[in-house]
């Protein structure tokens, strides 16, 4: 990285911590630390939403992901809108009529103080651990490719955002969210801009498109099937996105407090449910645009030579073994493939990651999320490679600092003002809140500093964690919004099971993991209703209180 | 004050009336709903074109 590299990434990461500290002021209360006093008009809550949803890794992998796979991932979030349909139709008005903090509060109402801590537990578990790895997992990319120190690079990706997240409560996190995604979405159009001008003069944008369309990159459209019927096990094709999908993203929008905890910041109903919506419009896009960065990257690798594999630092490790000489060969015959032969290099890469399997083979020796950042380090200018970096840092920031401000309000208002200590006062209660908040980072931190020993395979495992718990999740809020017989006792332990059985699924690979979303969400539903007749209602029944209305 | 009042009262309202406003609410939500549906369908059948067209 050059001088000027590093003055546009300082800029852009000390200027946000300023804003956010500015932005800082709010109200000495929980209203105001977790919810910046349910003032924000919906263009902030537009924006914050779509800043906690896209990580890092959201712009580090999808056009990685484009340039091995194709377009395909975009039906992925084709589920996304449906969701916020129904998001506006039945949780929003619920959690405003209420005046929640946290989503987990409209459980105890509806059912009891068990299901709501249950549930609020499962998601500060997941979140918390999964928070870590979206330090961890930025910060492995970087350190690898621009050698960088692993445990300092963590500490300042989960570290300085502490800063204001800690001071200015919910109000910093959605005003940072609204600049950090604002110099993303610049940084992602000049580096696709970038792609195209440095095509060669004759080959323009159409034809750039054509060319990944020749090696089936422009897949945008798939259905999953094979000679053989449905693959169930085939993670993007259209129902996939649109079934799976669908649940995932209510799971979530309308029980992850990282995002509830946004759209309860909204001034009134109506500012709630426009953000929602207009993120319902533009994400889809959002993504394929996104996307098609990939692709255009694939077109400008058929002009020019790719790397064999595009983690070098983990090739250097594997030829510190005995597979040397085997690495060195592949490399070899790979530099005699024509740039344009596709299938000859594709062979040749498959080949590679093999052998480095066979080198390293407690590592994931898959690559896609290091193409993007491999192509800016390589090929564009100076001072646009700080600005794309800056851009890595500040879509994790954002998500990030949503995380810690959700995990925070949910140990704060559903464990300790719950089970700890009931008589605070507001001068207290935002004293903790901050405490909480800073403890979250600081565990989050020694998470992302713990799975650096324990190799980047951690990555998918906890991506694939989140699915593990969201399906379980929504399952327990279907059963309370739609189904008034199921009381506390039966949705608590079918939960428990529902859980386990998930876990059972996912441990048998018999399906893709967001297929999970779905089976989760429909067991709790299916055991509770089976169970409710063997628990008498009682003085449990609360049903009066939320269920259906427009 | 009490002339105002009295003024107001042979003021006649253009404004919705409160089952009105609700309706109108209902319908206005409606709309956007249909307008992120639709555009969600839009989407896929583009797509869908986009797919067809670079295969060849």
């Amino acid at each position: 990285m050059s001088g000027i590299d590093w003055i546009v990434l300082g800029v852009a990461l000390f200027g946000i911590i300023l804003y956010g500290i500015y932005k800082s002021r709010t109200t000495k209360n929980l209203d105001g630390y977790f919810l910046s006093n349910r003032g924000l008009p919906w263009y902030i809550v537009l924006l914050s939403i779509m800043g906690t949803q896209a990580s890092a890794i959201t712009f580090l992998s999808a056009p990685g992901q484009a340039f091995t796979d194709g377009m395909r991932f975009v039906q992925y979030y084709f589920g996304l809108p449906l969701a916020m349909i129904i998001i506006c139709i039945v949780f929003v008005p619920i959690f405003r009529r209420l005046k929640v903090y946290t989503a987990y509060e409209f459980l105890e109402e509806r059912f009891d103080l068990k299901t709501r801590t249950l549930t609020s537990l499962l998601f500060q578990l997941s979140r918390g651990l999964s928070t870590g790895i979206s330090i961890y997992a930025p910060s492995l990319i970087l350190s690898s490719l621009l050698g960088w120190n692993i445990y300092w690079t963590n500490i300042i990706m989960g570290g300085l955002l502490i800063i204001y997240t800690v001071t200015g409560g919910a109000r910093a996190v959605a005003h940072t969210q609204k600049l950090q995604l604002l110099i993303i979405i610049a940084g992602m159009a000049i580096a696709g801009y970038m792609v195209v001008h440095l095509l060669p003069a004759n080959i323009g944008f159409a034809d750039a498109l054509r060319i990944g369309g020749k090696s089936g990159k422009m897949n945008v459209i798939t259905n999953g099937m094979t000679a053989n019927g449905f693959d169930w096990k085939d993670r993007y094709n259209i129902w996939s996105g649109l079934i799976g999908g669908l649940f995932l993203a209510l799971s979530y929008f309308g029980t992850d407090q990282s995002q509830v905890g946004r759209y309860l910041t909204a001034k009134d109903n109506k500012e709630s449910k426009l953000g929602l919506l207009i993120n319902g419009l533009v994400k889809v896009p959002m993504q394929f645009l996104i996307l098609m960065i990939g692709v255009l990257v694939f077109s400008f690798y058929q002009y020019n030579k790719a790397p064999i594999y595009f983690n070098d630092v983990q090739a250097a490790a594997a030829k510190s073994t005995v597979k040397k000489d085997s690495l060195e060969n592949l490399e070899k015959q790979y530099t005699l493939v024509a740039a344009d032969n596709d299938s000859g290099k594709t062979t040749i890469r498959n080949q590679y990651k093999a052998v480095l399997k066979r080198a390293l083979p407690d590592e994931d020796v898959n690559d896609t999320n290091y193409i993007f950042l491999r192509f800016v380090i390589d090929h564009l200018p100076q001072g646009l490679i700080g600005l794309l970096i800056a851009v890595i840092f500040l879509a994790a920031w954002g998500s990030i600092a949503a995380a810690l401000n959700a995990l925070a309000s949910c140990t704060v208002v559903d464990i300790h003002k719950k089970f700890i200590n009931k008589n605070l006062t507001p001068k207290m209660d935002y004293r903790i809140s901050k405490l909480y908040t800073l403890a979250w980072g600081v565990f989050s931190i020694i998470v992302a500093e713990s799975a650096s020993n324990l190799g980047n395979s951690l990555i998918e495992t906890v991506n694939i964690l989140g699915s593990l718990f969201y399906g379980v999740i929504l399952g327990i809020f279907l059963a309370a919004f739609w189904i008034r017989q199921i009381k506390g006792h039966a949705v608590f332990y079918s939960a428990l099971i529902s859980e386990v059985l998930v876990i059972l699924i996912y441990k048998a690979d018999m399906i893709s993991f967001l297929w999970l979303n779905v089976i989760g969400a429909l067991l709790v539903v299916i055991i509770a209703a089976m169970f409710q007749p063997f628990f008498r209602a009682g003085r449990q029944d609360k049903s009066a209180i939320p269920v259906l209305e427009g | 004050m009490k002339g105002k009042i009295r003024n107001l009262g042979k003021f006649k309202s253009t404004a919705p009336s409160l089952s009105e406003r609700k309706g109108g609410e209902a319908t206005y939500w409606r709309n956007w709903y249909l307008v992120v549906f639709a555009f969600l369908v839009l989407q896929v059948i583009l797509y869908y074109f986009i797919t067809q067209h670079f295969k060849n």
